[in-house]
């Protein structure tokens, strides 16, 4: 299961996961950052309570990061351990503006 | 009016409308009874039979399509409302004739009857959309027509209704007789020329159908047709809705016949692929006295995004690759392939440096990525004389390593990120030196990411566990012994992810 929390303010779009963000789930996730992402300079993603990350969600991250990169930035915020160490395996930490 | 078949809001749908067709054919049933079949000529009870038998294949028909998940849904829900108006025409049908003639029911008379009139043209506007929604066209190209057709409908309806005051298509005489009128011709226009307008689309998309399919769909038009002609010329018998039921159900089995056709043509060629891609992991293990190597990858469609790879640089040099395609099924299987070929021809180009490979596959994968697919990989190049083992990490799971007569355990170091992510980036190198009887064992998040019922993952700890457990350091027995441990910590739960192994122990050349 994967919850989507939704805040937008002008051009600023924050998104709050909690869950697990897998094969089952990262549709969801694509599918709504898709349909919200036009126009929007400033992404962030909490992943405070997301208790999972898999690679299918890790692309979703993927594609969000290179369509703000072109119009604004993206950055995820809050993460906690178990996702930190995913990014850090995967090189992920690398790629994305994590604070 | 779309419901999806999936939705549970469908299935109460379908099973409230299942029991309201059993309990109409009951009541059907009942009144026919009751009215005393002996007493009515035998054209009626011909009808009678023949709408309730009508009314009995709808029921079947609706419970089959119900059941089947291979449609598409607009097309379903127009092919369900075809069986309900018909099962409705053939219900009403059979009253028309159960209270003809029945001075004290001149009230349901015109009921049934004006109901009856109305279900043609509700079948020839279903028909209409039915094939539209076949044949996917969009809605702009067909707006126009589509309004049309709506209006001709609601403008049937509405003279249907005038009809009751009026009577100039039947009338219902002081004795409860019905009749035909003068304009009842004219009812049928509108049901006639959809069906001839539909036809002519069926014919222009001609290619788009089989021709079981055109044969089906002109059953449906032209049948009832002959039969609403004949009952023109003689009145007395009605036999339109029975005879489209009995086309309904040619259509749903041409229809059925059609797709499983089309379904085992696309499950051989799953089977080619699957067949295709075992072939590029290489499975003969060398028979060599200075290293053993034994790797697996179990997909969990049937094609994957994993693959392993070794191959020999020369005598003395063994490459050794394992890597994680995003995604699954066929496009992950294509991206696999292709990063496949580019891993090993770079390796073979620059023998010595993984990190320099993997820059180059990583721009090449980034000149055309649109597909947003990303490849974590491993690849690792062993010196068998010296033992030196030289490798680079995009992305992937941390590999596993033990030394003689320790125990496993997991080679943490900072990653690079993925293949195919970013443009123009250094990948990071790392050296070691294997000592004999070393063993490497790299796998995929397969592994590691392997649920159990409870929706537990397999994790690291639990392989590092299962690993220590393994008796001997015979590759080809870790990786049973792993994959054995997975299966038994999964207890029937299905696999998400492909599940990829690759172990290696170093022997050593005696010098």
């Amino acid at each position: 299961m994967l919850q989507i929390n939704k805040e937008t303010s002008g051009k600023g779009l924050v998104y709050k996961l909690s869950g697990r963000l897998d094969t089952i789930t990262s549709p969801d996730l694509e599918k709504e950052l898709k349909a919200s992402m036009d126009g929007i300079e400033s992404l962030e993603l909490d992943l405070d309570k997301l208790e999972y990350i898999s690679s299918a969600g890790l692309r979703v991250l993927l594609s969000a990061h290179k369509v703000m990169s072109k119009q604004g930035s993206m950055k995820v915020t809050h993460v906690n351990s178990t996702i930190s160490e995913i990014f850090e395996v995967t090189g992920f930490s690398d790629i994305l503006v994590i604070e | 009016m779309t419901i999806s078949i999936y939705s549970k809001r469908f299935r109460v749908h379908a099973r409230l409308a299942a029991i309201l067709f059993v309990a109409a054919i009951a009541v059907a049933l009942m009144s026919f009874i009751h009215r005393g079949p002996s007493t009515l000529e035998t054209n009626r009870v011909i009808n009678i039979t023949a709408d309730i038998f009508c009314m009995v294949l709808g029921l079947v028909l609706f419970l089959c399509c119900g059941s089947d998940t291979q449609w598409d849904q607009d097309n379903l829900n127009y092919f369900l409302m075809m069986i309900i108006t018909t099962f409705v025409a053939a219900f009403t049908d059979e009253y028309s004739w159960l209270v003809d003639g029945k001075a004290n029911l001149i009230v349901a008379n015109k009921i049934v009857n004006t109901i009856y009139y109305c279900t043609a043209p509700g079948l020839g506007y279903l028909f209409w959309r039915y094939v539209i929604t076949f044949l996917n066209v969009e809605k702009e190209r067909t707006y126009k027509w589509d309004r049309f057709f709506f209006i001709g409908l609601s403008l049937s309806i509405l003279l249907r209704i005038g009809n009751i005051f009026f009577g100039y298509y039947f009338s219902v005489d002081a004795n409860g007789v019905y009749a035909r009128e003068r304009f009842y011709p004219i009812s049928m226009f509108y049901g006639y020329f959809t069906l001839v307008m539909t036809l002519l689309l069926v014919i222009r998309a001609r290619k788009r159908f089989e021709k079981f399919q055109v044969i089906a769909l002109f059953c449906y038009a032209l049948l009832p047709m002959a039969v609403g002609i004949l009952t023109i010329v003689f009145y007395g018998l009605s036999l339109s809705s029975p005879v489209i039921m009995m086309v309904f159900m040619l259509m749903y089995c041409v229809l059925n016949v059609v797709q499983s056709r089309k379904r085992s043509v696309e499950e051989n060629e799953m089977h080619l692929a699957t067949a295709i891609q075992e072939t590029v992991l290489p499975r003969n293990f060398p028979d060599r006295t200075d290293f053993d190597i034994y790797a697996s990858m179990i997909p969990a469609k049937d094609v994957g995004g994993d693959f392993y790879d070794f191959f020999l640089l020369d005598e003395d040099h063994l490459a050794m690759v394992i890597a994680d395609v995003s995604g699954k099924g066929i496009p992950a299987a294509l991206y696999m392939m292709v990063s496949k070929t580019m891993i090993k021809n770079q390796t073979m180009a620059i023998p010595t440096s993984p990190s320099e490979v993997l820059s180059k596959v990583n721009d090449q994968l980034m000149e055309n990525n649109t597909a947003e697919m990303f490849v974590t990989a491993w690849v690792g190049v062993l010196n068998l004389k010296s033992g030196e083992l030289v490798y680079a990490n995009a992305g992937h799971e941390y590999p596993v390593i033990k030394h003689r007569g320790e125990s496993y355990e997991i080679l943490r170091e900072k990653h690079s990120p993925p293949l195919g992510c970013l443009e123009d980036i250094p990948f990071r190198e790392g050296k070691m030196t294997l000592q004999k009887g070393d063993v490497l064992f790299v796998y995929t998040d397969g592994v590691t990411e392997a649920t159990n019922v409870d929706e537990q993952l397999f994790g690291t700890d639990r392989m590092l566990q299962v690993l220590n457990s393994s008796e001997t350091d015979e590759p080809v027995m870790i990786e049973k012994t792993v994959r054995e441990g997975i299966g038994k910590f999964a207890h029937g739960a299905p696999q998400f992810d492909d599940i990829t192994m690759l172990c290696m122990r170093y022997d050593g050349k005696d010098r």
